[in-house]
Parts: structure tokens; C-alpha cells; sequence
């Protein structure tokens, strides 16, 4: 049983992309090679992108400006409003995205297991009180959240990293402290705790290596969330500051010239879409193949 | 688990005065926060004097605005103040904050409600052809729709929609407040992303429904099909669907704020989004408060109304 009260949990089974399958008949699926694809693209991106872009990302070139796709040798996808090359500030925006994403989850993650590990293995009060905590971080609206966070930091990249930790470290705590308070009942951790081990070695020996198959599969089904937050706090000003190279920032800075140069605006846009499409899918793809309980997320 | 010894027996009243007591403090952290954040900077001093001030009108200033007593003092003020309605002259309009958060109120609700009437009116519909239809080309185009909808960014598809209905078709103005039409887009922006959400969950509560004793029974009566489904079925699998309210609030402010900023809607996310980007903290600390009040206050009840259709959450923790 989990203990929390928050009203999503009991409906977010109806919301899963998979149908209800009894585990025997779950048939053998084949790798979901668009999401993986998409993957490796973006990976690529991120860490060879100085090698990968043909111009550097905040390079200005006002004399070729607002060139549309294909019209200027050596500028595939055009240039924006001040000149610069758009497919490179869409490759040096892979690697923000990537950037970003994997700090700032990677601190949710560490925040959102200590509590989740605490949580289910104290249980009791404790757990009452951590749990409800989880669950108004986990309604209240993360561009609020953010705001305030902007509020003390001002925009920047320490604020995005920031916001993504402070919104989405409760879904890793709910997720693992359901693990671990069943983990806690099982045998094995009953005969270490009647052989006298400490409580330290067997949450790292026991619980911790349990519950990594949960984490992997609540960060990448994170992650889209993730992206999509980075983008509309650059693209509502609040995230990362104009000019720099990433998607939301890009989709904003053309807004104002959208009738005009479309492309500005459209590119970085199909580039957010295709990614979170690739994770939600990949994510979708783990769940099921790892663990049907997860469907709960 | 220790009852104190309390004067509220009913189980269904305890839950709510919890409920009650939670958004309170919930409201009051938000309080702090907000509170704090106009000093974390710096002095908010610095906003009200020149700088080429003599110090004798500064400490002039610093007694005139408070900032000479105890921090949890001045925020005492701010928060007897704050109940009053009163959050003190907007930085850059210098105008009441009040005024400015009353202005933009009903450009919000006009939003919020058109937005939830659409997706109500297109999601349940579509959700129940799909579960009764399931395996069919339009369950497959619906459910394909709604996880793309999933993926793309709010902002992004309200720029889309303004290219295409109002630069390319012409059909609808872009942007605008005050004409009947102008509201089309920025709801429709605003539903599209939550819309994905109630076709699906409309379609498994569905099929979860269509499953069951009663609706075998039904058709066993010799009830026609359609009185079946749309009558003893939906009824049913609507239960859940009501509930759907709960975890699309957060979500559903977090549109409005981006939805509004795309259009240039002039509502509270507007308001709000304009005056983080300005700086003007007097404005944004009234308008953060009075939408985490809204959402707060809208979790409130649909907890309750849960609590009060499941008997089971009145007892858990």
C-alpha cells in the first residue's frame, strides 16, 4: 500500500500509454529504434558539437541576416535575426538541452532517493510527513515553482538547474520509497538486520542496488518533462538568458519576426517536439519492459 | 495512529479541516518565500532611493518604508497587509497592485473555462468512440494525437496555430482581447495539451467499465447499445475522469501562464510573466500569491469532492 493521499496516483494507471497486460502474456517487443536514434543524435550533438557546427553558435553576421534555409552557401538552415547560423545554435542547443537535463536530474535523483530511501525505510511519521511534502511539490504548478526560484537567482543557467531539481526530485522520492518499503519486508534484509548489520551497510549492500532499476526508469521517463520546463522557462524569460544558444530561447527570439522568417521559430521547435516525442516513448518502452508496477508514473 | 481527543467525530470533517490546515500552511510558505525573495537581492532599498542620496534621507527612507524593525516584523506587515488586499504601488505603472490583479482576473477565468469546456466537450466523446471502437483506425489516429500533443511545446503549438489560422487562413485574429473571437485560439492552444490526458484516461476508465457485470447485464436486459454505452457505461467510467481536475490543475496554470504569454492574453499569467521579467516585486508577490491562492484553493476542493465520492480517502493518512 502506498501511503500517499495525492488523488493522481490512484488515476495515473488510466493515463499510461499501455494497456493492462498480465505479465505472461507481455510479448517480446522490439527495440524502439526512432527513440534510441533520436538518442544517439542528440548525444552526439552535445558533446562533439564545437566540432559538428559549421559557425559558432553566437557568431553575428548582420549582413547575411534572416537568410532563409538554403539560401546562403555554408548556412543550410538559414540565420536568424542577427545573422547567426541557425544549425548551429541547434546543434550548441542539443547540447545545453543534454546539459541542463542531466544535472539537474541527476540532483533530483540524488535528492529525491536519500528522501525516498528515508522515507520507506522509516516509515511512520516520518514518512507521513515526507510524503505529503512530496505531494504538494508534485501539484503545485513547476513554472511557479521556477518563477520563485528566478525570483532569488535571476535568469541563468543555475536557475534552470535549479528549478528542474526543486520540481522534479518528489516523483524520484514517491517512486523509490514505494520500492523500499516493500524492500524493507523482504527476507533478506530481515536475517541481515537479525545477523546485526547497521542500518547504513544494509541500505548500501540491500536497498540502494534495488532500487537503481526504478531510478533509470523514472529519469528517462522524466526527462521529457525536463526538456519541455527548459524550454518554456527560455522561451517565457525566466530561464536562460536571450541570445544564448538554446531551443525555448530561440523559438522566442523568432516569434517577433514569425511572419516574415518562419524558420527562426520552426526549427528548434521541431527539434523539442522529436526529442520529447523520442523520450516519452523510450520511457514508455523501459517501464514496460522493466517493471509494470512503474505504470503508475 | 493517536486520535487526539477532538472535538470534529466525523471522519469526512476531519479530513477536510486537515485539508483546510495543509493549503493554509502550504499558503503561508508561499507567503514566505515571496516575502523573501524581494530582499534575497539585496536591500529592497535600493529601489526606492537615488543614488546620489545623502544619508540623512536614506535613514529618512529606511524608517519611512519599515526596514529599520525586525525582518519577522516587516514581514508581519506584509502579511496583515497582504490579507487586506494590499500589496503596496506597482514599481513601474505605480499603480495599486490590487487594481492591476483585479483587471487581469477575468481575462483568466474567460480562458480557463473556455479551455476546459472544449477539452470536456471534445475529450470525453473521443475518448468513449476510441474504447468502444478499440484496435480501430480512429482509436489508433486519437491515441497517436494524443501522445504527439504529449510532446509538443505549449508555446510552440500556440505559435502554429497563430501562423496558420491567423497569417496563412486568415480565419482567426492572432492576437487581441475583448471580441468573442479572440478567445478561440488561446483556448484551443491552452486544451489541445490537456485534451491528451481526458481522451485517454476517458478511454481506459472506458474500457475498464465496458468490462464489468452491469453493463453485461444491461445489454443482457435488452437495452439498446447506444443507452448502454453512453448512459450506464459512461456514467461509470466518468468517476475517475471528474477527479482528472486533481492532477491537471498544476498543469493547467502552467499552461495559462505560457498560453498567455504567447497571445498576449491579458490575465494573471500574463501579469505575472511581465512583472518577473520586470522585476516589479510588488506586483509579482501579489500575483504569485493570488495564483498559488487559485491553486491551492481549486486542490482544496477537488480533494474533498474525492474524499466525499471515496469514503476510503477520508481515513488515509
Amino acid at each position: 500500500m502506498r501511503g500517499s493521499t495525492h488523488a493522481g496516483v490512484m488515476l495515473a494507471d488510466h493515463l499510461s500509454a499501455a494497456e493492462p497486460v498480465a505479465p505472461a502474456m507481455r510479448r517480446r517487443r522490439s527495440p524502439p529504434w526512432f527513440p534510441i536514434t533520436v538518442m544517439v543524435v542528440m548525444a552526439v550533438c552535445a558533446v562533439f558539437a564545437p566540432l559538428l557546427a559549421p559557425h559558432p553558435p553566437t557568431e553575428l553576421n548582420p549582413v547575411i541576416a534572416n537568410s532563409p534555409p538554403l539560401h546562403v552557401h555554408g548556412y543550410l538552415l538559414g540565420t536568424d535575426t542577427l545573422g547567426r547560423d541557425m544549425l548551429s545554435r541547434l546543434i550548441y542547443g542539443a547540447r545545453t538541452s543534454v546539459f541542463i537535463a542531466l544535472i539537474g536530474l541527476g540532483f533530483a535523483a540524488a535528492i529525491g532517493t536519500s528522501i525516498g530511501v528515508a522515507s520507506g525505510y522509516l516509515g511512520g511519521r516520518v514518512d507521513g510527513v515526507l510524503m505529503r511534502l512530496v505531494d504538494v511539490t508534485m501539484a503545485f504548478p513547476t513554472i511557479l515553482t521556477a518563477l520563485v526560484i528566478a525570483l532569488f537567482l535571476g535568469e541563468g543557467q543555475a536557475t534552470v538547474i535549479l528549478a528542474v531539481s526543486v520540481t522534479m526530485w518528489a516523483t524520484f522520492a514517491r517512486m523509490i520509497r514505494g520500492d523500499v518499503s516493500e524492500i524493507r519486508g523482504r527476507d533478506y534484509v530481515t536475517l541481515a538486520k537479525i545477523a546485526g548489520v547497521r542500518a547504513p551497510t544494509i541500505l548500501r549492500r540491500h536497498v540502494i542496488p534495488n532500487v537503481m532499476n526504478t531510478l533509470v526508469v523514472v529519469a528517462t521517463l522524466l526527462l521529457s518533462q525536463v526538456i519541455l520546463l527548459v524550454a518554456s522557462l527560455s522561451y517565457l524569460g525566466v530561464g536562460l538568458p536571450p541570445g544564448a544558444p538554446d531551443w525555448g530561447v530561440m523559438i522566442s527570439e523568432g516569434q517577433s519576426v514569425l511572419f516574415t522568417s518562419w524558420w527562426i521559430s520552426l526549427f528548434p521547435g521541431i527539434a523539442i517536439t522529436v526529442v520529447v516525442l523520442a523520450t516519452n516513448l523510450l520511457g514508455d518502452w523501459l517501464r514496460d519492459a522493466s517493471d509494470p508496477r512503474l505504470r503508475q508514473l | 495512529m493517536a486520535r487526539q481527543s477532538s472535538e470534529v467525530s466525523s471522519p469526512m470533517m476531519r479530513y477536510v479541516l486537515r485539508r483546510a490546515i495543509e493549503g493554509l500552511l502550504a499558503l503561508l510558505l508561499l507567503a514566505v518565500v515571496v516575502f523573501l525573495a524581494e530582499h534575497a537581492t539585496g536591500s529592497p532599498l535600493r529601489y526606492f532611493v537615488a543614488p546620489d542620496e545623502s544619508g540623512k534621507d536614506i535613514a529618512q527612507q529606511v524608517h519611512l518604508l519599515g526596514l529599520d524593525k525586525p525582518l519577522y516584523v516587516q514581514f508581519w506587515i506584509f502579511l496583515v497587509n497582504a490579507s487586506h488586499g494590499n500589496f503596496g504601488n506597482s514599481f513601474i505603472y505605480n499603480r495599486p497592485v490590487i487594481g492591476m490583479l483585479l483587471d487581469a482576473l477575468p481575462a483568466t477565468i474567460a480562458l480557463a473555462v473556455t479551455a476546459l469546456v472544449l477539452t470536456i466537450f471534445i475529450g470525453v466523446p473521443l475518448g468513449v468512440l476510441a474504447a468502444i471502437r478499440r484496435g480501430s483506425g480512429l482509436d489508433k489516429v486519437a491515441m497517436t494525437a494524443s501522445i504527439l500533443s504529449m510532446s509538443i511545446p505549449q508555446f510552440w503549438l500556440g505559435i502554429l496555430l497563430i501562423v496558420l489560422f491567423a497569417a496563412d487562413l486568415r480565419w482567426l485574429p492572432a492576437f487581441g482581447y475583448g471580441a468573442p473571437v479572440d478567445i478561440i485560439l488561446p483556448a484551443l492552444t491552452l486544451s489541445l495539451s490537456i485534451l491528451a490526458g481526458m481522451v485517454r484516461l476517458t478511454r481506459s476508465s472506458m474500457l475498464d467499465v465496458l468490462d464489468s457485470e452491469f453493463v453485461n447485464f444491461a445489454r443482457m436486459k435488452g437495452l439498446n447499445e447506444w443507452r448502454v454505452i453512453w448512459k450506464h457505461a459512461l456514467r461509470n467510467a466518468l468517476i475517475p475522469v471528474v477527479t482528472f481536475a486533481g492532477i491537471t490543475l498544476g498543469q493547467l496554470l502552467n499552461g495559462i501562464i505560457v498560453v498567455e504569454t504567447v497571445f498576449a492574453w491579458p490575465g494573471l499569467g500574463h501579469l505575472t510573466i511581465n512583472a518577473a521579467v520586470e522585476l516589479d516585486y510588488p506586483v509579482l508577490q501579489g500575483a504569485v500569491l493570488l495564483d498559488g491562492l487559485f491553486f491551492l484553493a481549486s486542490a482544496f476542493v477537488v480533494d474533498v469532492t474525492y474524499a466525499w465520492i471515496d469514503p476510503r480517502r477520508r481515513y488515509a493518512r
